[in-house]
């Protein structure tokens, strides 16, 4: 018969292994498998460890600890990419897993988040409509004046400008230049934006 | 009673005995969940298979009870301390089957397709409950074996790889390298938290480079799409001055003529492979035409150059034959190679 006390520390020291072969990714979790280390010798033996556990809420703190890192890692992808609204909405998820005391708390408060959150719904759909938007600027730059294609152009450019400026009030010309995920999906040198510009200020309503 | 659903009704009995041990007997929940769970032992002992009791309305009341005592207050201090002086269940090691009743109750309860799809899972993981000494060895082993990685990890990574059969009849590049990355990616990934990680990075860049490459094949191909305008649908005052303007605007905008367009491989990929095969069978007849390139040549010599032979001479200019990808400026003709892999900028977590 293998000694507990050997068996919960091999539970413990497993994860950490894993953890360690990336350990920036993991950095709440290895914290917290850290703790139970010490919890575990603290208590010397299994039964005493699983009555602390229960006191302490059940091992909340690793789930709190595995949904921590995965929206620490998100904020990070999302900051790198400048998809500012997804990044902020990762580290509000991040302040509501804080604030959580048990597991039924940690569901509840993250279902009540998800239930409102829309910052990365509306940078999505804005990313969305700006891709539209700059092709239906590009036909503009050859539609015959006046004709059906340029009124059909026209249409398309409003509606998805409409869009865009619904999903990011902050929307300007020079923010398609400078903002990474609206910059980063088109095609066009610095030097064709330029034309483009030139359409989106005849066009634009203001 | 079957050995299964006795490991299931087992299981919900030790978690109901362990919050007896914290929130003493008399908490209103856990008296309730007794009794439910009562209710339910009589019944599979008359004979109720797992179907039968999964459906009874009593186990999803047990199930959401057990879920509510994580959260219960713990009782007066009075009581607690009479709970310290009575004898601990808890203090004993259960066996290896009631930490791993959970996983029999999730196998059982999958649909005939889905379970044999995750059989393979849910066998190692029931190995792993036969070497088991007990509960804690079970979740011991659990945690250094790789099943739990490997039932998120290899659906996604198969998923890919079977995207990746089929992308090859829409010839996307961007589709293509994003699969090839995907499939390579899950197969190496260590844990849930790095295959989180990765799917997130992937998806952020894969989405971008999937919108930059419709937008090139849209503005690329504008000058045979407009000539194939004034195919379908004759020439008229609209489409004429649009293949005019078009046809000045793109060796301004982009220093690229109709022969620039039909040297660029990204298009040629579109045109052959997917543009081609739409061209409706009574046109080709019409026209005589049995490949893209009679196709491109029809257009070009009907539907092109009859309308711009009058326009001022224009050249192509490599300068202006420019694309811009991931914030670098690359000459527009290296578009194909350029998503067949792309220069994505590094994001990766990598401080310590």
């Amino acid at each position: 018969m293998t000694d507990p006390m050997d068996l919960q520390r091999r539970y413990f020291t497993a994860q950490l292994e894993k953890f360690g072969i990336i350990p920036h990714l993991h950095r709440a979790q290895i914290e917290d498998c850290h703790q139970y280390l010490e919890m575990l010798e603290e208590a010397g033996s299994p039964g005493a460890f699983m009555e602390l556990v229960k006191q302490t809420g059940n091992m909340v703190s690793s789930a709190k600890a595995n949904a921590a890192d995965r929206y620490a890692n998100r904020a990070h992808v999302y900051d790198m990419l400048g998809h500012e609204g997804r990044a902020e909405e990762d580290r509000q998820r991040l302040s509501v897993i804080e604030a959580a005391e048990t597991h039924a708390d940690l569901s509840r408060r993250l279902e009540e988040f998800e239930a409102n959150a829309s910052l990365g719904r509306n940078e999505d759909r804005a990313i969305n409509a700006v891709a539209t938007m700059v092709g239906a600027l590009f036909h503009l730059c050859t539609d015959n004046p006046g004709g059906k294609d340029q009124n059909r152009s026209l249409v398309k450019f409003s509606e998805y400008r409409r869009q865009v400026r619904e999903a990011d009030p902050g929307f300007t010309w020079q923010k398609l230049l400078t903002h990474r995920p609206y910059r980063d999906m088109l095609p066009f040198t610095d030097r064709q934006m330029a034309f483009l510009k030139e359409k989106y200020t005849e066009f634009a309503d203001g | 009673m079957d050995s299964t659903l006795r490991q299931m009704l087992d299981g919900l009995g030790f978690s109901l005995r362990n919050y007896e041990s914290s929130l003493g007997p008399r908490n209103g929940k856990l008296i309730k969940a007794k009794q439910l769970l009562f209710g339910l032992v009589a019944r599979a002992e008359s004979g109720a298979d797992m179907a039968g009791i999964c459906m009874d309305p009593g186990f999803a009341q047990v199930a959401a009870l057990i879920g509510e005592l994580a959260s219960e207050p713990p009782p007066p201090p009075e009581e607690l301390d009479a709970l310290k002086d009575e004898p601990r269940e808890t203090d004993g090691i259960p066996p290896a089957a009631i930490a791993a009743a959970g996983y029999h109750m999730a196998f059982d309860s999958l649909p005939p397709g889905e379970r044999e799809r995750q059989k393979v899972f849910y066998d190692r993981i029931f190995e792993l409950e036969r070497q088991a000494e007990n509960a804690i060895h079970f979740n011991a082993l659990m945690m250094e074996d790789t099943v739990l990685l490997d039932m998120s990890r290899i659906p996604l990574r198969d998923s890919a790889i079977a995207t990746l059969g089929q992308a090859e009849s829409v010839f996307s590049p961007t589709v293509n390298f994003q699969q090839r990355l995907a499939a390579q990616t899950y197969e190496r990934v260590s844990t849930v938290t790095e295959l989180e990680y990765e799917g997130t990075k992937m998806a952020a860049l894969a989405n971008t480079e999937h919108q930059w490459d419709a937008l090139y094949i849209e503005v690329i191909g504008l000058l045979p799409a407009c000539a194939q305008a004034i195919e379908s649908f004759g020439p008229n005052d609209d489409s004429v001055a649009k293949l005019k303007n078009s046809h000045r605007f793109m060796t301004e905008f982009m220093g690229i003529t109709w022969d620039d367009v039909f040297n660029d491989p990204r298009y040629l990929l579109f045109w052959n492979n997917v543009f081609w095969p739409r061209v409706p069978a009574e046109k080709r007849l019409l026209h005589n035409v049995t490949t893209p390139e009679g196709w491109r040549d029809t257009l070009k010599t009907k539907f092109y150059d009859p309308f711009v032979k009058d326009e001022p001479p224009i050249r192509r200019d490599p300068e202006k034959a420019r694309v811009r990808l991931w914030g670098r400026d690359f000459p527009s003709e290296k578009t194909l190679d350029l998503l067949n892999d792309p220069p994505r900028p590094d994001i990766d977590r990598n401080e310590r």
